[in-house]
């Protein structure tokens, strides 16, 4: 029977194997090189819209017309609108007109009634849904976002864009659309990582489908974990992951 | 570019944050990338994925410079931000089985004589591959680089005392792992062998926790 090393052994054995490991070479402090020469410089913001071409600037008459049609249409904009307002409420039948009906009475939204714009829009499903929701509140965004490794997921960090839930994948539907579906990814990756989640992005990873999650551990620090449509069925179908 | 040789960490942090000085940054994860590879090797004992965790870091450090508090020493900063690195990978490679760990460094020629020692060295990785994170890490900052316990306390963000538990824990699976390789080879008791011959001698980082805190 083999006795176990003492301390003063065991100590040695490991500054041992710790001398058996290289030193830094020469490939990796190229590959540093780069990778720092690369890097977006810090003041920029990360870039989430598609690159726009810079335009030349119209001539004169062109933008002189341009604003008498910008005036003139929110003159139209102006007047329908107070049309609408003085029309009785029973006017609004229509599915369309509903929601806004909705809204402005104060009713709760229906399944229906989910109207949804692309600026400022708001998932109804993430408003909390009775006292015994086990996962905290967290904001949703659908920026589409290709997150290219890694390093590129702290773009999912205090994201303001809400983005445009059509151009994600249908293969993140499920995730998008099924709360209790995301939920229980949600919950699969705080046992695995901890925290709690504080954002939620759909996009890709690597071009791959992705819901990329914001799990907040303390303060400023936590973990940005990219998965792919698969998590909510019992294995993680973890693509990448960083810590902040 | 400007001669940042003697400049302080915190100063070309400073700089790199407020005036996007691209050279002060690299100034000084030069300065340090020798002790985070060292780190993130020991810790992965894979050069691949000590590579990957250590660029993923060295970006993390770049764009969360404007983040640094200086409630501790930068190098203290760095050394978290790659342990971090390193845990990421390891999670990575937990939740996606997939390639095995490429845990064979490239092989140096071995003499007759060293040959006793390098299965030394060899059952010791592979007992420290079997420890889980927490305390690898603990063993290596401690045992394998010669770090205080008050400065991997700083790093990892636990009390000295948690340091000094895990380390005694980790040593302790790890003696028990070592003589039961011993056992399960039957060969030459890698576990009771006297002190390995060669050992350079380890020290810490000289400038590690004493440069100007800001």
């Amino acid at each position: 029977m083999t006795t176990p090393p003492t301390d003063d052994v065991l100590r040695a054995s490991l500054r041992a194997a710790s001398d058996d490991f290289g030193d830094l070479p020469p490939s990796v402090i190229d590959r540093l090189d780069r990778a720092l020469a690369e890097a977006p410089d810090l003041s920029a913001p990360p870039d989430l819209t598609p690159p726009v071409s810079p335009r030349q600037r119209a001539p004169w008459w062109r933008r002189r017309a341009a604003m008498v049609t910008a005036v003139l249409a929110l003159i139209c904009a102006l007047g329908v609108g107070g049309a609408l307002m003085t029309q009785p409420w029973q006017h609004q039948t229509s599915p369309g007109d509903a929601a806004d009906a909705n809204a402005a009475n104060g009713r709760n939204k229906t399944g229906q009634d989910k109207a949804e714009s692309k600026s400022g829009y708001t998932d109804p499903s993430e408003e909390p849904q009775g006292a015994d929701k086990a996962m905290p509140h967290y904001d949703v965004t659908y920026t589409g976002h290709d997150y290219k490794d890694d390093t590129s997921l702290e773009d999912a960090r205090g994201l303001r864009e809400t983005g445009d839930k059509s151009q994600i994948s249908t293969k993140l539907s499920r995730l998008m659309d099924d709360r209790s579906a995301r939920d229980a990814c949600l919950a699969n990756l705080v046992n695995a990582f901890e925290g709690k989640p504080s954002a939620v992005d759909f996009g890709s990873y690597g071009e791959s489908p992705a819901m990329v999650a914001v799990l907040d551990m303390a303060a400023d620090a936590g973990a940005i974990v990219a998965v792919g449509p698969g998590c909510d069925s019992g294995h993680l179908d973890i693509l990448g992951a960083t810590s902040f | 570019m400007p001669d940042s040789s003697g400049v302080a960490d915190a100063e070309l942090l400073r700089r790199h944050a407020t005036g996007g000085d691209r050279d002060a940054f690299g100034e000084l994860f030069r300065r340090h990338r020798d002790r985070l590879w060292a780190v993130a090797l020991r810790t992965l004992s894979d050069p691949e994925e000590a590579a990957d965790a250590l660029q993923d870091a060295m970006i993390n450090a770049y764009r969360a410079a404007a983040r640094f508090r200086g409630d501790s020493a930068v190098t203290t900063w760095l050394h978290r931000i790659v342990v971090n690195a390193c845990l990421d990978r390891v999670r990575r490679r937990n939740a996606r089985p997939s390639v095995p760990m490429s845990d064979q460094l490239p092989e140096t020629a071995m003499t007759g004589a060293d040959v006793a020692d390098r299965a030394n060295v060899l059952a010791v990785r592979q007992a420290l591959r079997e420890l889980s994170f927490e305390h690898r890490t603990v063993v290596v900052y401690i045992d394998m680089l010669g770090y205080p316990v008050a400065e991997v306390a700083g790093i990892l963000g636990v009390p000295p005392g948690t340091v000094k538990s895990r380390a005694s824990r980790a040593r302790s699976q790890l003696a028990t792992m070592l003589a039961d390789q011993g056992n399960q080879n039957g060969s030459e008791d890698v576990a009771s062998t006297s002190a390995p011959r060669a050992t350079r001698p380890i020290a810490p980082d000289p400038t590690h926790g004493k440069e100007e805190r800001s």
